[in-house]
């Protein structure tokens, strides 16, 4: 059998997937988006592929990254492919979260928030943030998600 | 004490508040501050000085000096003029053995002797050396601000907070609002940063941080301002700076009495906390706003007995007191009884900011003070801080004499300044380090002009020739937690991290990545891998595809090996090199497709190689991506003669040796999870490491760890990979190391056109080898440690890289660097281990299974 | 340091997001003799003035980029992504 990169699809996967949040945000009230969004990594141009239900993050010409319903990357990136523009399924590799209100953003990050989408640090951390009015998103490498977890809960704490 | 109401006062009297100083309770209202409120209870002496124990009341009652420094809840150095009284504030006073009115330590002001001179410690105590320990516990005790609870643990919090402006406005002053107002005018975004606390709210449009200090100007814009316990990292496009000007002490014999304090006290005193700040006073002053102040004293129902204008001197001034506490000041051989003297030498422009931000400083001999000029781009100043406003005000003039200080931080008086200039340390530069002057809290607020003037004036030179100092952040002392901020390390964790914790294991730092150092007994999890079968997390390699038409040509490129040839479903054994031939990382190379390739590196170079092949493709521009996909996979190796058969149950994949052989890669389902199964073996035995989404790393590991395999950490791993004299990167290898004399000739393809660091091998191949990582195995049984010496006729010939005692062999085993003539076959090599030598015999094949037929099986 | 860099994809950043390769320098194209290998190896103008290097974003778009920068202001005149 020859082989592919289906390995690196967490959604073709039959036990449940688990959020690397789970225990961080655990009985924290905080929406762990780990689970809910795939990610893929896309080069190439795709402007001219329209896609419902997905959002797009240009980083550069060349790269962009393509959120969409978890379950769907792996299809979605099979759809790309189909239209020559390269996308891995990335869906595994990061965790995301949801906070409310720019004074949490303030103590993470120097980020500029009138200017979202963006990727920069966010408590020294390379983080994806993607803003809706006074709700952010933030997506980061799934390694931190006990770091961030501590990092994000601390932050609030120190608002209450 | 307290004055019927005024308008306008700070103070709530409707809501009393009530603290302890010394144990002692003190009564103030709310708007109070500490020190207002120890003031209006009659307290006068506030601190004792730095060096001699000089009793110190307040001074300029605004944050500008050392004087009122106390601790206030466990928090040493807190300048209580300005610091808000809170209800149950427990305040206490430092650097006193005993209590501020009779501090033991007084006795070093009287002496005298050899504490007197500046710079003492610098000459007197140097012999004998043996004395020093004893000299400077003394010193240490004697000299110094508050004290820090070593053992304190971290209490409350400290946060930072970044701020965006378009235009930040620092100084919160009639110059500085008024410029605020202008730039909110016109639509820009303006944050305010007031040392004092906010009168009612902020001007409509601005953003008000008060009471807070911004203590530098960075590159780039950024103003880092001190509020409480809250650090906000401002980063403005425009920074306008109206920091003022600072009223100067007058320079005189006895000037250090508590009761001689500065104009600003006294208006703060009166307007803002309605206190009579003595009751007889004598004004002494260089400016007219200076002079004025005898109104408001009157006001206050002071009795004013004399005002002298400094600016026609010189004057022959002398205050005198009794311990510590003034009683009277004669001027012009005329004594006056009084216990407040207030003295003011003119405003001098509070540059500092503006110095650190580039600007060049100036002496305005019209003015008599320093200012500041050639702002740097996108820095402003307006109002006095600019001279503009100081009125025109000429040095005060008064005569020196006994007792006289120049700095009240460290106690510089007049006298060793002109000891400093007697002994040579005549540039400004040099004398601020040898007499300290300015080096204290105030940096250099209230004692750099008047340094500077003492100077000229002993020199006989301009000040314009004396210069200023070199103004450095932070321009107002910092509390320590303040800049450390929260404690937390971005530190990385597997998926399967959890599962480690829970089993026990003890976890070490690689790089930024947490792993298991082992989960109890390493010599048995090494067992447990060749006689059965082990279980390792390495989700830490780094792993990348690099993908397109013309991947494989990067890859003929980047690598001295060769891949172009590598056939889909294999892996090869893949070392980086840099330009100049030196080993940069480790790893393998799987073939998904033609145009698709698996990368792992080590652990702690996942980065590096990263940012390497994005650099190098960033040149050659090949059509290829390059995605990091390190977080996004997991990975486990189950190695040993069992990892086939507890392996099998668990995936669809053909396991047999001739289906599924060494060095292949096979795809499948293991626990129902899609992996790339890689036949590859670190530790010597036969093994697979399995490569799936990181989102199911519990549960494949939760599988295979119930199949009986035997989880191991790190440091068996590092005894399992020695005994196959498998090379750590990082850990055999340097910066310094070259494939070829690290023993792996074989992965260097010099018939390729071109590779990075052909040309660099190539001259090492010319040249010859110098030295040669080689194994070694000791004729005894001990260890040698790792980066012990190779000793050769009584000198340093070489270097231990790695050891370990290899339970499997019944021996110690090592790496060593030796030259190039020792690595043969049984050469006998001397090790350095302990104080004594040991033999050793180079091995130059693996200790365990030479043959690989375990690897292989 | 706390100098902003425009990165050409993200626009400006902290300079802690980046991480700098050091000034360009040209490699040679054919087999260099050892003097001219070492100079492309080891030796560095290091000017005290404007000074053109490789730069990555580290923290952001991950993309390799060249600026001209002061060596005594670390002021950024320009960036740009390689031709
Ligand atoms: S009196 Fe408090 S700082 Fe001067």
């Amino acid at each position: 059998m020859s082989l592919s990169l289906d390995f690196l699809s967490p959604a073709l996967g039959e036990p449940a997937p688990r959020s690397p949040l789970a225990r961080a945000l655990a009985r924290s009230g905080i929406r762990d988006l780990s689970l809910d969004y795939g990610v893929l990594d896309a080069r190439g141009d795709l402007t001219g592929h329209p896609m419902e239900g997905v959002e797009v993050v240009r980083l550069s010409p060349e790269r962009s990254f393509v959120l969409c319903p978890y379950r769907d990357a792996p299809g979605l990136r099979e759809w790309l492919e189909g239209r020559g523009v390269a996308a891995i399924d990335a869906s595994g590799g990061y965790a995301g979260l949801e906070v409310e209100g720019e004074a949490v953003m303030r103590r993470l990050t120097e980020l500029p928030l009138d200017r979202c989408p963006a990727v920069g640090a966010v408590g020294h951390v390379a983080t994806l943030v993607l803003r809706d009015g006074d709700r952010f998103r933030l997506f980061f490498r799934q390694e931190y998600a006990d770091y961030m977890g501590e990092r994000v809960l601390d932050a609030l704490e120190g608002l209450a | 004490m307290r004055l019927d109401p005024r308008p306008g006062e700070r103070i709530d009297r409707s809501e009393p508040i009530r603290f302890t100083f010394e144990g002692k309770l003190v009564e103030g209202f709310a708007g109070d501050t500490i020190g207002s409120a120890l003031y209006a209870g009659g307290r006068r002496v506030f601190s004792r000085s730095f060096k001699y124990h000089r009793p110190r009341g307040l001074l300029c009652c605004s944050g500008a000096c050392p004087n009122c420094m106390m601790e206030v809840d466990g928090v040493p150095n807190v300048r209580v003029c300005v610091a808000p009284a809170h209800e149950g504030a427990v305040v206490k006073a430092q650097n006193v053995r005993g209590s501020l009115e009779r501090d033991l330590m007084a006795a070093t002001d009287k002496f005298g002797g050899p504490f007197t001179p500046v710079g003492f410690y610098y000459r007197t105590m140097i012999r004998p050396r043996a004395a020093w320990p004893l000299f400077e516990k003394f010193l240490r005790s004697a000299a110094g601000l508050g004290t820090i609870d070593k053992h304190a643990r971290r209490t409350g919090r400290y946060d930072v907070e970044h701020r965006h402006a378009d235009v930040l406005v620092i100084g919160g002053g009639s110059a500085g609002l008024e410029a605020a107002r202008a730039a909110a005018a016109s639509g820009e975004h303006v944050v305010v940063v007031d040392e004092n606390a906010p009168r009612g709210d902020a001007p409509g449009g601005l953003e008000l941080l008060a009471p807070a200090t911004a203590l530098g100007i960075y590159e780039g814009g950024l103003v880092p301002v001190a509020a409480g316990r809250i650090l906000y990292k401002v980063r403005a496009k425009r920074i306008v700076v109206a920091t003022g000007a600072l009223e100067q002490p007058v320079i005189f014999p006895g000037n250090d009495l508590v009761g001689i304090v500065l104009p600003e006290a006294v208006r703060r005193l009166v307007h803002d906390f309605s206190i009579r700040p003595g009751e007889k006073a004598v004004v002494l002053a260089a400016d007219d706003d200076a002079l004025a102040i005898a109104d408001d004293l009157r006001d206050a129902g002071t009795q004013v007995l004399e005002v002298v204008d400094l600016r026609n001197g010189p004057h022959r001034i002398s205050a005198s007191g009794t311990k510590g506490r003034l009683n009277g000041v004669g001027v012009e051989g005329v004594r006056y009884n009084c216990d407040l003297v207030v003295a003011s030498g003119g405003r001098q422009p509070a540059y500092s900011l503006l110095a650190q931000a580039g600007a060049t400083v100036a002496y305005d001999e019209g003015r008599g003070v320093f200012v500041p000029r050639d702002l740097p781009a996108n820095v402003e100043a307006v109002g006095s801080v600019t001279g503009e406003g100081t009125g025109s005000i000429a040095p005060a003039k008064t005569l020196l004499g006994d007792k006289t200080f120049v700095c009240l931080c460290e106690d510089v008086t007049e006298k060793d300044v002109k000891r400093a200039i007697a002994e040579g340390f005549d540039s400004i530069e040099l004398a601020k380090r040898y007499t300290t002057v300015t080096m204290g809290p105030c940096q250099g607020r209230l004692c750099h002009l008047a340094s500077v003037r003492m100077y000229a004036r002993e020199t006989k030179q301009g000040e314009d020739a004396i210069g200023t100092t070199t103004a450095r952040p932070p321009w107002s002392p910092v509390e320590l937690g303040l800049l450390a901020g929260r404690p937390h390390e971005p530190g990385k964790r597997t998926s399967i991290h959890h599962r480690h914790k829970e089993a026990g294991a003890t976890m070490m730092w690689t790089g930024s990545w947490r792993r298991p150092h082992s989960y109890g007994d390493p010599a048995a999890e090494a067992r447990a891998v060749h006689e059965s079968a082990g279980l390792i997390d390495v989700s830490t390699l780094g792993k990348l595809v690099v993908r397109g038409p013309e991947a494989a040509v990067f890859l003929e490129r980047i690598y001295p090996n060769r891949f172009a040839d590598l056939k889909p479903g294999r892996i090869r054994y893949a070392v980086l090199g840099t330009d100049g031939g030196r080993i940069m990382d480790d790893g393998t190379v799987a073939r998904i497709d033609d145009e698709t390739f698996y990368v792992t590196t080590t652990s702690t170079g996942a980065e590096g190689v990263i940012e390497w092949f994005e650099w190098w493709n960033a040149i050659w521009k090949l059509d290829l991506s390059i995605v990091d996909v390190t977080g996004a996979v997991a990975a486990v190796n189950l190695a040993g003669p069992q990892a086939r058969e507890l392996l099998g149950p668990l995936t669809d994949v053909d396991l047999a040796p001739d289906a599924f052989k060494y060095l292949d890669a096979k795809q499948g389902k293991v626990a129902g999870v899609p992996t790339l199964l890689l036949r590859i073996g670190f530790v010597g035995e036969l093994g697979y490491e399995l490569h799936f989404p990181s989102p199911h790393g519990e549960t494949v590991w939760d599988a295979l760890a119930a199949t009986g395999a035997t989880p191991f950490g790190l440091e068996p791993q590092r005894i399992l990979r020695l005994e196959k004299m498998h090379v750590l990167i990082g850990q055999d290898t340097d910066s310094e190391s070259n494939a070829l004399e690290a023993s792996m000739p074989w992965i260097v393809k010099f018939e390729k056109d071109e590779f990075v660091g052909k040309w660099a091998l190539e001259h090492v191949q010319e040249r010859g080898m110098r030295d040669r990582l080689v194994g070694f195995e000791m004729q005894n049984g001990s260890v040698p440690p790792e980066g012990g010496a190779v000793v050769r006729d009584g000198r340093l010939a070489g270097r231990v890289t790695s050891a370990r005692f290899s339970e499997q062999l019944g021996r110690a085993i090592g790496l060593a660097w030796v030259p190039e003539e020792l690595a043969v076959e049984d050469a006998d090599i001397t090790l350095r281990v302990s104080a004594g030598l040991e033999r050793a015999k180079v091995r130059l094949r693996p200790f365990f299974d030479p043959e690989g037929e375990r690897l292989r099986s | 340091m706390s100098f902003l860099l425009a990165c050409p994809n993200c626009g400006p950043r902290d300079v802690n997001e980046f991480h700098c390769q050091g000034e360009v320098t040209i490699r040679p194209k054919a087999s260099p003799s050892r003097r001219e290998l070492s100079e492309y190896l080891y030796f560095r103008r290091n000017v005290a003035g404007v000074q053109r290097e490789w730069w990555y974003h580290r923290m952001g778009c991950e993309a390799w980029f060249l600026a001209e920068r002061d060596t005594r202001t670390n002021e950024v005149l320009s960036t740009e992504l390689p031709e």
